[in-house]
This record gives C-alpha cells, structure tokens and sequence, in this order.
C-alpha cells in the first residue's frame, strides 16, 4: 500500500496520463512558432526608474524601472533588452488606484534595490532579480530608507511605527512606535547622521519630525513646528535634502528640519504640478508643469540650501510647451536635462542656458511624460547624455545623444481589449472573382474567365522562376518558419490590434514575432476598461473601436489608416454587440442599453430592411438591470439608427446571488461531427445549440457558486448546477464551446485546492437517441422540459490556481479541442486536451476494451499536469497573461492562440497533432535519396532477377 | 501629566491584543538542492511558494530567497496546503497545520485524496526538493539505423532470410549420411514440398476442370467440383 502513498508515483502518473494526449512542443520548433513580447508596463514614477550599477564595482549600469503593471526589474540600456523582472502584490490591481504613493522603487546597498508594495517590502539582487528577503508590515509602509553604515533598512509605516531591518538577514535590528499610533508617518530624511521622520498629527495643526538614532531606533529629539494646517499635504521629498515639503492649494512649503524655518513658494497647485529632484544635500531642483495638457507650460527652478537657509539660484526658461526634466550627477558635475518632442537640452548649475542641445532626427512619437538621464562631461569638455524617456503613449525610448536607441513597446502591457484580424480575408479576392463568373451567364463567365487568364499571364515568368527556386529549394535546408513573412500559405499570420489604455490602438504581426506592424492614437489620453465597449471585427479587415462614450472609430487593421470617427449616442451601461447579414457583407453593431424601456441604437444607420431581415430571427441578450440575471429582447430597427426592444424573456437570479459571468460559445465555433461514436458503435449524439450561455452566480452568504446554462433565443433553463464550498474571493473562470464547458474555482471542500470540472452535453441519455436533433425545423422555442440535454460531468483537482479559460479553434472543428490555461503562479500557458477531460472516463476501475477503443481512460481526481509536457510557453516566463484569444489558421489541425495581459503571448498549436502538414522533421533529401536508392535497386536487380526467371523457365 | 494614562491604555490595550497575535507564527523553510536540482541557481528568479488557507487573506506566497529559503510572515491558526509553483521542477504538496496554541505541524499530502488523509510527519523549519525536472520538449526522431535494426519484426526478418541463405550451405557441409538422415526427414515432413497441397496446386489444370492425381484425399477439392 505504501506505493500508492508516494507522492513521485503520483507525479509520474500525472506525466504518463498527459504524455499520452498532450501537445507538448517540438523542441525544433520552441522559439520558432513561438513568441512573446516581454514587457514590464509604463514606468510609473520617475523617481521609481533609474540607472544603477548591478553590482558594486561593476562598469556599466542597468535601468531599473516599476511599472503601472507593478512589475519591478531591469534593462540593459544597451539595447533594451530584459535582464529581469519580477512583479509585486498578488495579481491585478485596480485602475483608479494611484499607484505611484503605494508602490515604489529605491536604491540601496551592495548592489541591492528594495521594492515596495503597500505593506510588502522586498530587498531584490539587483544582477540576477532573486529575492533576497521579503517583509510584510502590518499597515501600509510610509517610507523607506536604506543606512549603509548601519548596514539597516529602516522603514516607517503609515500608523508610526519604525522597524529598521537588517539588510543581510531580512531580521528585525530594533522597533520603535512613534507618536503612539495617532500620527501618521510620512517620510524619512538623512542628515549628517540623524534620521529625520516627518508625521502630521490627526488634528493636523503640526507638522511633527521626530529625531530617531539610527544605531538603537530610540527617539531622541521631537520637533513640532505649527505651520501645518488641516489642508496641507505632505509632498514626496528626496532623502537626502535636509528640508521637508509640504503643500496646501497655492503654496509649496520647505521646511527646514529641525527648525521653524518655513519657505514658501507660490504654486497654484490647481494649475501647475511640481516635482522635487536632487542628487546632492545643497542643491533642490523643481520641475513645474501644467496640468492641463491645452495650456502646456513647464519650466524649472534650481535652489540652493545652505545652513538651513533656501535660496533660489536661477530659473530655467519658461516654455508654452510640454517638457520634462531629469537631474543628474555622475561625478562630472550637477546637470539637468530637459526633454521635449524634438530636442535634449542639457542646463548645468550655472546659468539659465543652455550647455549643449541634442536635436532629434524625428520628432518623438507622443509627447514625454517623464525622463531619467545621466550626463557625463568628458575630459575634453564634451557633454553625453542618456536619457530614458517614458512617452504619452506609454512606451519608453532610450536616447543616447541625438540618436533613439532603442524602443520598448510598454503601452501593450497595458492593453484593455483585443482582437484577431485576418489579413488574408483581405488578400484572397480569387474566391469572390470565382463566385461572381458562377453567377453570371454562360458567354459572360468564359469571356471573363479567359479575360482574367490573359491578365494573370504577366504573373507566369515569376511563378517559373519561383518554381524552379522551390525545387532548389528542396536540395537545401528547409526553410526557416519564419520566411513565412511574405509567403503565408497556412494562414498562420493574424494581426492581433490591441486597444491601451494611453488612448492608441497598436496592432501586432502573430507571423513576425509580435512586431508592432501599426499605431494610431484615438485622441484620448486615457482609456480605462471601462471606457470601452470593445473591439469588433468588421469584416474586410476592418475594426472598430467602440468607446464607452459613443465614439466610433473604424480603421482599417491592415494600414492601420483611420477611415472614419463618428459618435452615437450610447448609455454608458449599454451591451455592445455586432450583428451580420446573412444575405450580404453588411455588418452592424448594435447597442442594447441595460435600462429598460429605452431604445438601442445602431450603427451604420443605413440598410434598415437587410438589418430587419438579420434580426427577425435573433434575439439579444445582456445582463438585466441591475445585473440581476440575463435578460432577451427582440429588436426591431427604426429610421434614424434606432432599435426598438421587445423584452421577450428574462432569467433573473435569486437576491443573494451575484453574477459572476456570462459566457458564450466562440463566434466561430463549428461543429465537425454531431455524435459521438462509442466503442461498441452506437452513438451519443451531442447537444447542438449555438445560443448556449452560461452564466455563473456566486453566493458569498453560502459560499457556493450557481451555474446555469441558458438558451439564449427561449430564455430556457437547460442545466444548471451548484458547487458548495467555494471560495468566492478567488478566480472564477470557464470556458464554453460545442457542447461542453469546463470551469474552474477554488474549493475549500474536502478535495482542497483548485478545481477544473467539466460537463458534456448529450441530446439524450440513451444511446443512438438523437432526440430532436435531426428534425427539420429545430427551432429554441419548442423545447419541452423534458428534452433538456443530458449532461455528464467530471471533477478534477488542478495544482495551481488558473485565471484564464479559453478553448481551440480550428478552421473546420474536426481536430479534438484543447482547453488552454493561464496560469501565472508558473507563468505558463497550459494546454489540456479535451480527451484528458473527458466525463465519460470509468472511474475506479480498468476501462474495458470498448471503451479503450473510444480512447477513454481511467480517471484519476488529480490532474497533475506535467508542467513540461502540458506547456504550450514551455520554457518563457510570462507574466501576467489575462486573457487568451485563439482563432483558426487555414490548416484543419492548427489553432493560432495568443494571451495578453503585461505580456504578449503567441503560439501555435495542433491538439491532434499536425496531420495536415509537414513538421520540420520532414526531410527532403531522405525522401528523394530513399526513392533515388529504390530506382538504382530495381535498375540493378532487374538483369539478375530476368536471368534467374529465364533460368527457372530453362530448368522445367 | 496628560500623556501617562493614554501610554498606560495603550500599554494595557496591547497586553489585551497580545494573545491574539501570539498565536500568528512565522512558518520557514528552504529549497535543497538534490539530484534533480544540482544547484539553487538553476530554479527560476520568479518562482514562489505559496501558503494555501480557507480563504485568500490567509494565504501567503513567498519568493524563493537566493540561498534558497523562504518564509511566511504571521500566520493564523488553520490548516494550510503548501505548493511550490515553479515551472522547471516538480516538488511534493506539504500540509500546514498551525494549531491555536502556535505550534506548526507538517505532513506531506495527496493530492486527490481527502484532505485528512495526511502522510509523514515532517520537521518544521521545512526542507524541501524537487522530485522532478520538467520535461519541456519532445525530441522529433530523425532517421535511426539502430533504432530500425532493434526492431523485433525488423530481427525476425534478419533471422529468417539468415536461414534461408545459410541452411542450403549447412546442408551442403553435413556428413553424408546425416544428410541423408536430414533429406529422409525432410521428405516425410509434412509440410514437404511434395506432400504440401499448395505447392503442388496444379492451377492450370484445375482451370481446365481436369481431376488431379493429388486431390482425392482432400475433402475441399471435391466439394468445389
């Protein structure tokens, strides 16, 4: 019995099951169909990115960056290549949040970067990205501060407390609470070897700085200066001026530590933003910029500090332009550089001019949000610079002197909708010049025919010359997959064109290793997901970007041409959806507002009788007000781009119970076979419906999760099911496609952990039973309770926790589909074939002979996925994938599928194997030599054999 | 003096928290290298442990630090399940008890079996290695003459056509009178030539419907006439 007790056994089961059905890479083609676009996400904060030596007494710096994604690391400014990341909290963070006050990035010692994250606190090794300690405080942290004699890191938290913590171990040094837990802590300075935190009490009458030894954490001295008034705020000073700053509307104050001495300066904060930089204790630079980008202003002021005193030095010209600035000192002096769309300038200390300007060969794509430089003078006098320059549209550039280096895509990291586009739909005319010869009469189609084979002549010395290219081509290596560029046979090249949140819409090259192929900005600064309905395909390859504000955009995905802006009126709550023609190309999309009563819209407002026709039969649903449930509506179009909507049914769920999602099968979703042939050959035949939806409702006063399966045309309940024990505060996610769904959750029942289950849908209990499946008019009206489907489900144990479903799609629906997971605690895209989750698999016993002829197997509650074999990203390391979107090549076995999130994802992959199509494996030359081999025999052996039959003939 | 009672309620207020937070422990642990794992550097930067409880504020996850520790901060009593998600190697499940009174006990799990189905009992500071590596490709097989000539079909062949080849020259080396022994046997061997109704079919003749001399005996040439 003990075998069954070792926990290898089970793991080598779990490989030995999967081994046998999953679809693990070639190692030939890993990093050849393959590619991800590793991002970090716009660097959030200045102040969070900069350059630093990776190790101590290494040459050359890296750049280390936090990003609005939350995800820390390092770039070698060289060329722009990751050298590491790592990603802070536990998963996605909301949008609203500001981020740059709870999350950030700071030198420390020995080539060591901490990060902070709300209440975490990390230490990173700034060469190789390893953790080397991890603290979690019990409140948000205020401040850090790394003291490199003391070897501590001493860090304040929001409520008072100071903890210094030692930098080698990650052990607490000594702990002190300041202000008896009232007073909210803000942020250290250091000195001349005292340690400065500055509080502001509840009543905020004070600003309070309290002197704490940096040996022992004992509190040595306490300042109250009684300048801070109720609505003054603290604003981010650097560590290492001995002056704290604060603010209230139209004054910026500078406090001098340890004194009463207060300057202020005059700032309409409701107009201008500022920023303090300094690299030195004696010298404060501020950054002023307009917060409104219509009256772009920025300029900049050098101050001096001496003996507690502030005095400012000079001024940086004023400009009616946007402008960011950088300070920097690497050894050769105090510089500030100054970055706008077209140049660099660089200021020193000295004078209000400039000491040497730097003009872009081309004007920056978008306008700079913030820059870290470092400039060196050189021996001779001549001035470098290196900027690294986070643009309006996300990305990050690097600039050495005049020259952009390289570019760093950031903004897709920050992607609120996708979606594929095929290129060839637009290429492929021969079929619509072929249906259109059908059409016409006899005489008509052969002279157009004939017509079009004169004109197509032009193309036969390339395609000869091509030939004769393809035939040497066998005798050579095969082909890289990659020349697949140009000559896409396969269907293998997609454009993916994602929306961000910047307010641009980008789109990528699946076939050219997600290259940027377009980018166009939609003339919005910011785009949360909320302010988009989504992103359609409209047919020709054309998309549309539909904002939550009404805004239309259609651009052509191929060019990345705008073709046209409009704006409907939409509700902001309104369900946004396409609609085809069934007779023509005519596509529209519609918007169902979620409040009753009021009419939808649609767009093009043209066409009302085609669109007439396209919605009788139709009915469309969306999620009832309120989000109680689903609701169905009939829709009529009206003059002047309107909808009339009928209710015509409503599922509503109970009042405790919420809606989690709905999900519906993929838009292209075929069906190859509709039964199922079974080992002694009768047949089950499957549920066919395509207006399935699930919907899942979670009820957190029970702790259980309510699925229903819903007909989206009647409104009927066809299944449902409750799963007990659920944790609801942890992802929900499913997947549904033929005639199935597979979801999955995290169970606190006596099976603890995640969950996969999977449910089938049959027409009938009974085998060769295919119910109303064959009639003619199977219409979603009459359906009697009675003959709801049949429904087989089975229950998995998954060893991580997944955020993302999805499912294959092929072109036909013939090759078996596989479920595809993200998850991100192994930064691995998973694929499982449907065949490994299967409900019909015998549990607790041997399958029989039929049943392993129908390929079942037996089933084991633990779906230990082999990591290795079940990775479609094998060996990358993804962060943060959030959604998968597959569409079908034109090969029957192959599914094109790519995630996004932070990073981009793409693959390609075949459930049942490449039966369509030659692998890399297939070897020209064998084949050739092995026929070449077999002539040469037959010439050879032809005499003897002929010389034996005479021979024989002879003998008789 | 104001300030002295509020620090004595303060002070008396944490005494009153104080049994509460006591029994929040700190588990600890560390990756050690086997086998499988020659080395710490060879586990990927971004892997984590990850510290399961009944609900997600319970739950803990912890980067491996570079000598391989890790460690999960104040934690409440329950019973927690314990994993290493780490994409190139595959590493036991552990179960986590930490009772009211602070104590941590460790067992090893099955996946897939019932929660209180708990395995050995494991020391606390918890060390832990891989069992596995991950298999990430499958080597396409190229052409392999060996591979071809392991074949058991392929060295049944080698072996018949062997015989056939070698057997005429056996029989020609034997002593004269073993193989006149051989050929006697040979002749009253069933499946001789003479005796074997396959190789004495006459096609022509039965096509022409004439009786062969060697048919009477066999009940199937009848029964086709």
């Amino acid at each position: 019995m003990w075998l069954w007790h070792n926990p290898l056994r089970y793991f080598l089961l779990a490989g030995a099951l999967l081994s046998s059905s999953c679809q693990a890479v070639f190692s030939d083609e890993a990093f050849h169909t393959d590619f991800q676009v590793q991002l970090f996400g716009t660097a959030l904060d200045p102040s969070s990115t900069f350059f630093h030596q990776a190790a101590a007494g290494k040459t050359g710096s890296l750049l280390y960056t936090l990003s609005n994604r939350l995800v820390i690391g390092a770039i070698n400014p060289k060329d722009g290549a990751q050298v590491w990341r790592q990603r802070l909290g536990e998963g996605t963070v909301s949008e609203s949040e500001e981020l740059s006050k709870s999350a950030w990035l700071r030198k420390s010692k020995d080539g060591r970067i901490v990060s902070v994250f709300d209440k975490a606190i990390a230490l990173w090794d700034a060469a190789t990205g390893r953790a080397v300690w991890e603290y979690s405080a019990s409140v948000t942290v205020a401040d850090v501060i790394t003291l490199k004699a003391e070897n501590l890191l001493v860090v304040a938290l929001k409520g008072g407390e100071v903890k210094a913590i030692k930098l080698e171990s990650g052990e607490i040094a000594w702990e002190t609470l300041v202000g008896e837990g009232r007073d909210v802590a803000s942020n250290f300075n250091f000195v001349d070897d005292r340690l400065f935190l500055t509080l502001s009490e509840p009543a905020a009458t004070a600003l309070k700085t309290v002197v704490i030894s940096p040996a022992t954490g004992a509190q040595l001295e306490t300042f109250i200066d009684g300048v801070f008034s109720q609505s003054d705020t603290h604003v981010f000073t650097p560590q290492i001026l001995p002056i704290t700053a604060f603010k209230d509307s139209d004054q910026l104050k500078l406090n001098t530590l340890g004194t009463k001495q207060t300057k202020s300066l005059g700032v309409d904060s409701t107009v201008h933003e500022y920023r303090l930089h300094a690299v030195t204790h004696d010298t404060l630079f501020i950054e002023y910029w307009a917060k409104s980008p219509d009256s772009a202003t920025s300029w900049a002021d050098f101050h001096t500090i001496k003996d507690g005193v502030v005095t400012k030095k000079i001024s940086l010209p004023y400009e009616n332009a946007i402008s960011v600035f950088s300070l920097s000192d690497s050894g050769s002096g105090i510089f500030a550089t100054r970055v706008n769309r077209a140049e660099i300038r660089i200021y020193d200390t000295e004078s209000e001019n400039q000491v040497k300007a730097f003009e872009l060969p081309k004007m920056l794509p978008a306008e700079p949000l913030h820059v870290v430089a470092e400039v060196v003078r050189r021996s001779d006098g001549a001035i470098a610079v290196r900027a690294a320059v986070t643009l309006a549209d996300g990305n990050m550039i690097l600039v050495r002197n005049d020259q952009v280096v390289w570019t760093r895509q950031e903004a897709l990291a920050s992607a609120v909708a996708a979606e594929f586009v095929d290129v060839h739909e637009v290429e492929d005319t021969l079929e619509k010049t072929l249906h259109a010869e059908e059409a016409s009469n006899l005489v008509t189609a052969y002279i157009k025919r004939v017509t079009r084979h004169i004109q197509e002549l032009k193309y036969l010395p390339g395609w000869i010359a091509g030939f004769q290219e393809s035939i040497l081509g066998i005798f050579g290596p095969a082909a890289p997959a990659d020349a697949a560029v140009t000559k896409d046979p396969f269907g293998y090249r997609k454009f993916v064109v994602l929306v961000t949140r910047f307010g641009w819409v980008t789109a990528i090259d699946t076939a050219n290793r997600g290259e940027v192929v377009w980018t166009i900005n939609l003339g919005k600064t910011k785009i949360l997901e909320k302010d988009i309905k989504g992103i359609f395909h409209f047919g020709k390859g054309v998309v549309l970007v539909v904002l939550t504000s009404g805004d239309i955009y259609k651009i052509d995905a191929i060019t990345g041409r705008g073709l046209k802006k409009t704006a409907i009126q939409i509700l902001p709550s309104a369900n946004v959806m396409t609609v085809e023609s069934p007779t023509s190309d005519d596509r529209w999309i519609i918007a169902v507002p979620v409040r009753e009563g009021v009419k939808g819209w649609f767009w093009p407002d043209d066409k009302e009788e085609e669109l007439t026709k396209a919605l009788s039969k139709a009915t469309l649903s969306r999620k009832c007000e309120g989000s109680t449930g689903i609701c169905g509506y009939s829709a009529k179009p009206t003059l002047g781009g309107r909808l009339i909507l009928t209710p015509t049914w409503s599922f509503r769920l109970p009042p405790n119970q919420k809606v989690v999602s709905i999900n519906t099968r993929p838009a292209h979703d075929p069906i190859a076979s509709i039964g199922k042939v079974l080992g002694d050959r009768s047949v089950m035949y499957k549920y066919v419906n395509p207006h399935l939806a699930l919907l899942i409702a979670s009820a957190s006063s029970t702790s259980s999760i309510y699925l229903y399966l819903l007909d989206t045309v009647s409104g009927a309940v066809l299944h449902s099911s409750v799963q007990t024990n659920v944790d609801i505060t942890r992802p929900i996610v499913a997947t549904i496609a033929e005639n199935w769904y597979v979801y999955s959750f995290y169970s606190n029942s006596d099976a603890r952990g995640t969950q996969l289950v999977v449910t089938d849908f049959y027409a009938s209990a009974t085998k060769n039973d295919p119910a109303r499946l064959l009639q003619q008019n199977f219409s979603s009206y009459d359906q009697t309770r009675s003959t709801s489907p049949y429904g087989i489900s089975q229950a998995f144990i998954f060893p991580h926790p997944i955020t993302s479903l999805a499912t294959t799609t092929t072109r036909q629906g013939i090759t078996t589909r596989a479920v595809l997971l993200s998850v991100p605690k192994l930064g691995s895209l998973l694929a499982i074939n449907k065949r490994t989750l299967e409900p019909r698999r015998p549990v607790g016993r041997e399958p029989t002979a039929e049943e392993k002829e129908e390929g079942l197997f037996k089933y084991e509650p633990y779906l230990g996925v082999d990591h290795g074999r079940a990775s479609l990203s094998h060996i990358r390391d993804l962060v943060g994938i959030e959604k998968i979107i597959t569409t079908p090549s034109l090969l029957e076995s192959t599914s094109i599928v790519v995630g996004w999130g932070i990073d981009i994802f793409g693959t390609r992959t075949n459930p049942s194997e490449a039966f369509d199509v030659l692998g890399r494996g297939f070897n020209k030359l064998a084949l050739i030599g092995s026929v070449l081999a077999v002539g040469v025999g037959t010439l050879f052996l032809r005499p003897m054999v002929r010389k034996k039959q005479i021979g024989q003939r002879w003998a008789q | 003096m104001t300030s002295i009672p509020i620090v004595r309620l303060t002070s008396l207020l944490l005494l009153l928290l104080c049994p509460v937070f006591i029994h929040a422990v700190n588990i600890v642990g560390s990756i050690k290298p086997n086998n499988v794992l020659q080395s710490l550097t060879l586990l990927p930067p971004s892997m984590t442990v990850s510290l399961s409880g009944a609900s997600l504020a319970d739950s803990r996850t912890s980067h491996i630090y570079s000598n391989g520790a890790f460690k999960f901060q104040d934690v409440k009593p329950g019973s927690y399940l314990l994993e290493v998600n780490c994409r190139t190697h595959l590493f036991p499940s552990l179960r986590v008890d930490v009772s009211t009174d602070g104590l941590v006990e460790v067992y090893g799990t099955f996946r897939g079996n019932e929660w209180d189905n708990k395995g050995e009992r494991k020391p606390h500071p918890i060390d832990i290695s891989p069992v596995k590596g991950s298999d990430f490709y499958i080597i396409r097989e190229g052409f392999n003459p060996m591979k071809l000539l392991s074949n058991p079909m392929i060295l049944i062949a080698i072996v018949a056509i062997g015989g056939m080849t070698l057997m005429p020259k056996m029989v020609e080396n034997m002593d004269p009178e073993t193989r006149a022994e051989f050929e006697k046997q040979q002749q009253t061997s069933v499946l001789s030539s003479q005796n074997n109704p396959l190789q004495s079919f006459d096609m022509a003749g039965y096509l022409a419907g004439s009786s062969n001399k060697a048919q009477p005996k066999s009940g199937n040439g009848s029964k086709r006439k």
